[in-house]
């Protein structure tokens, strides 16, 4: 990995998210972006628009989505820690992100129904209704972002759109790692974005019942692990990571900031709202990963977990880990970005990856915040309310997916 | 030296209605007809390919799926509570309407919900992903199930794309079809179609008794350049991985795309000059479909009614509506 970038709810770029996320900072507040009333959850992780920094239209007349504006913002910074610039040959140059469309506004849906019946509704009179932006064609489809990027960034090599939901961006980072191994690509730019705080979007949730509906104020609803937890909060951002073939980075001279080891997926098979309760989808893309990383679960001294905050999934990860490291498991630090970040979906396993590195590069593990009477079912160490100083040079970062998706990437520090 | 990765099993998905009695009412509505469809081709592709004892976590899944659109019905309630005097009224939305629509939409609309679904009910627990939403990405979901294969990660992988066939995708579909085309696309082309394959290596195939149908010789993506040169760039890759000149070809299928077509057809005549070339035909000719389920119908075609020949060379073309670039390289075998 020769260069890493995001934009969350806690800064515009990673190092002030690290440094924010370090000091237990919170991300989460009330939203501001849209008339909440009416709805049971109205906190979320809003990215501050003054930090976006992507053209608002691409090619003429069609502006891009939210997360691809995230995605091109988190992109600069990462671009410029690698040095693209330097990579001649972008044919050789991959874009592979894990994204969702963006959700249509309820103005937008509204105009549908007033076009015509199942009969007669057909896009040629759609366009003609007044006031309807057949950009949400554009702006719904998961590929535009990736796309857009690979544009932004003259890359002509592989060009891939994932949407597993919140194990997208962990996916993107195994399949781009994947690619250079095989030899299509010498340089994958490779990521997630989202931003679903909107009004369709926080329905949909709303509907699922998986969003926190309780908390004393918008900065403790996010509790992973505590037994006060009852559902995740809504974020948005993006993360995007340059992964590069060692040879090539070496060639150059690029900086490395870490490496990734390995990769494993794999699908709970169960129920589509639960995880499997005893967590063996996890643990075998956990243990997938470390295969295919060859290194021991002994060696592995620190855990970015996927931890959302709800009630099945946190026991549910907490068994899996168990499973994978044994007796080792309760003295192996667990962070949880989310408790700090709020849920960014598509682009979470980006983000929290990349802060798993950070927090190697610095020495320090990232705490899980809002700490504040564990849940016995969870009685692992996850360093609770305050960062701690700790050498580590090899982790590994959880993601999984709303369905039974998951994925595992195993990251480390290199020797010099 | 990699294993030989083969295809011992191809069905295709016409659109038609699927019958999965065992799917709960629930998950049927979730899964609509795309998840049906996906769940039919991935039931019916591991049956022909005899993979019941083959352990859930030995089978991967790779899956192209288009966004799964919302039902109007499913929202209508929602739209029409929240109207005063004819209008909607944003806040009586906000405040009650949202409340009228189904429970089950926000399922419904995940793709990867949908898949993993179908994936759940074919016992499938293995590595996998979904892919979305171009048609080139089928070649993606090959290239994965390969090289899960390849790599001993999974004994058998699936790579499965069907397309959407909500009203919804048709106006997508066919204002994402150059003018030109306008015509003939969205109303012609099957929708709620696609094709499934299972991938296994030659000795894991042949060690069990399974006849291969082809063997996935290579492949590769691009994003496509300005002057055209991802198009050869991609169709050059694809045949070095597979160790095959292009006058080998017996049969190179078209994009189905008119800019990315043009290009290739200009590409192929450079790269062959004056020698007979192999058969051009577009992907339309054989399966026209929407997209992404249409190069999996084109590629299940091939395999089921065409049958290769130990000594036929294919070469795919797929492209997507931002530019990807996909080829694949099909070969027959003994």
């Amino acid at each position: 990995m020769t260069g890493y970038g995001m934009i969350t709810a806690l800064g515009e770029n990673a190092e002030t998210t690290f440094n924010r996320a370090a000091q237990s900072k919170s991300g989460v507040a009330e939203i501001q972006s849209f008339d909440t009333r009416g709805l049971t959850c109205r906190i979320g992780g809003e990215v501050d628009d003054s930090w976006i920094n992507a053209p608002l239209a691409h090619g003429g007349n069609v502006s891009p989505s939210r997360g691809s504006m995230l995605m091109q913002t988190a992109a600069r910074e990462a671009e410029s820690m690698a040095r693209l610039d330097q990579v001649r040959n972008r044919d050789r140059v991959g874009t592979i992100l894990g994204s969702h469309g963006q959700n249509p506004a309820v103005e937008q849906l509204a105009l549908l129904h007033h076009h015509g019946d199942s009969e007669t509704r057909e896009s040629d009179g759609l366009s003609h209704v007044p006031g309807y932006d057949l950009g949400q064609f554009f702006r719904r489809r998961p590929d535009v972002a990736t796309g857009d990027l690979a544009r932004q960034l003259g890359n002509r090599g592989p060009c891939l759109s994932i949407v597993s939901a919140c194990s997208a961006g962990a996916q993107a980072i195994g399949e781009g790692v994947r690619l250079i191994r095989e030899g299509h690509s010498d340089v994958v730019v490779a990521g997630g974005c989202d931003s679903t705080i909107n009004f369709v979007g926080m329905v949909g949730f709303t509907l699922l019942r998986v969003l926190a509906e309780r908390w004393s104020t918008p900065e403790a609803a996010s509790r992973p692990f505590d037994r006060k937890r009852c559902g995740f909060v809504m974020s948005e951002g993006a993360g995007v990571v340059v992964l590069e073939e060692y040879e090539h980075a070496m060639a150059r001279r690029a900086d490395v900031r870490g490496e990734i080891f390995g990769y494993g997926a794999s699908a709970d098979a169960h129920r589509i709202t639960d995880a499997r309760p005893d967590g063996q989808g996890a643990a075998l893309a956990m243990r997938t990963c470390l295969e295919d990383a060859a290194v021991e679960a002994a060696a592995i001294e620190a855990i970015s977990a996927h931890a959302t905050s709800t009630v099945q999934g946190d026991i549910a990860e907490c068994r899996a880990i168990e499973q994978v490291f044994g007796s080792r498991a309760p003295s192996i630090p667990i962070s949880a970005p989310k408790s700090m970040l709020g849920h960014t979906i598509a682009a979470a396993g980006a983000i929290e990856l990349i802060l798993a590195l950070m927090g190697m590069e610095r020495s320090i593990l990232l705490p899980t915040i809002n700490q504040q009477s564990r849940d016995k079912r969870c009685a692992l160490d996850t360093v609770p309310n305050e960062a701690r100083h700790q050498v580590h040079r090899l982790a590994i970062s959880n993601s999984f997916g709303f369905g039974g998706q998951n994925a595992c990437l195993c990251i480390g520090l290199i020797d010099a | 030296m990699p294993e030989k990765v083969v295809i011992s099993s191809a069905v295709r998905h016409t659109g038609g209605p699927i019958s999965c009695s065992d799917v709960s009412r629930r998950d049927r509505q979730i899964m609509a007809s795309t998840g049906l469809g996906l769940l039919h081709g991935l039931r019916l592709a591991g049956s022909h390919a005899n993979i019941e004892a083959i352990p859930g976590s030995r089978r991967a899944a790779f899956a192209v799926l288009d966004m799964v659109d919302p039902e109007i019905d499913d929202l209508a309630p929602a739209v029409l509570s929240s109207r005063v005097d004819g209008r909607l009224e944003q806040g009586a939305f906000y405040e009650r309407g949202w409340r009228e629509i189904h429970p089950l939409w926000p399922l419904a609309v995940l793709n990867n919900v949908v898949f993993s679904l179908a994936c759940s009910y074919a016992g499938i627990e293995g590595e996998n992903a979904v892919f979305s939403p171009g048609p080139e990405t089928f070649v993606n979901a090959i290239a994965e199930a390969a090289g899960a294969i390849s790599s001993g990660r999974a004994n058998a992988a699936f790579a499965s794309a069907v397309s959407p066939s909500s009203e919804l995708s048709l106006m997508r579909s066919k204002l994402r079809v150059p003018p030109h085309r306008a015509a003939t696309a969205g109303s012609n082309r099957k929708r709620g179609c696609g094709g499934t394959l299972v991938l296994e290596s030659e000795e894991h195939a042949r060690h069990r008794g399974q006849k291969p149908l082809a063997t996935v010789a290579g492949w590769a993506f691009a994003q496509q350049g300005q002057d055209g040169s991802g198009v050869r760039g991609v169709m050059n890759t694809a045949l070095r991985r597979a160790g095959i000149p292009v006058h080998d070809l017996n049969l190179i299928v078209l994009a189905g795309d008119p800019g990315a077509d043009n290009t290739t057809t200009e590409s192929i005549e450079e790269l062959i000059g004056s020698a007979k070339g192999p058969t051009l035909c577009s992907a339309d000719s054989i399966a026209p479909a929407t997209p992404p389920g249409n190069i999996a119908l084109v590629i299940t075609e091939l395999m089921e009614r065409f049958r290769l020949n130990p000594q036929s060379q294919i070469l795919v073309n797929a492209s997507g509506a931002a530019g990807q670039l996909a080829c694949l390289v099909l070969g027959g075998v003994q």
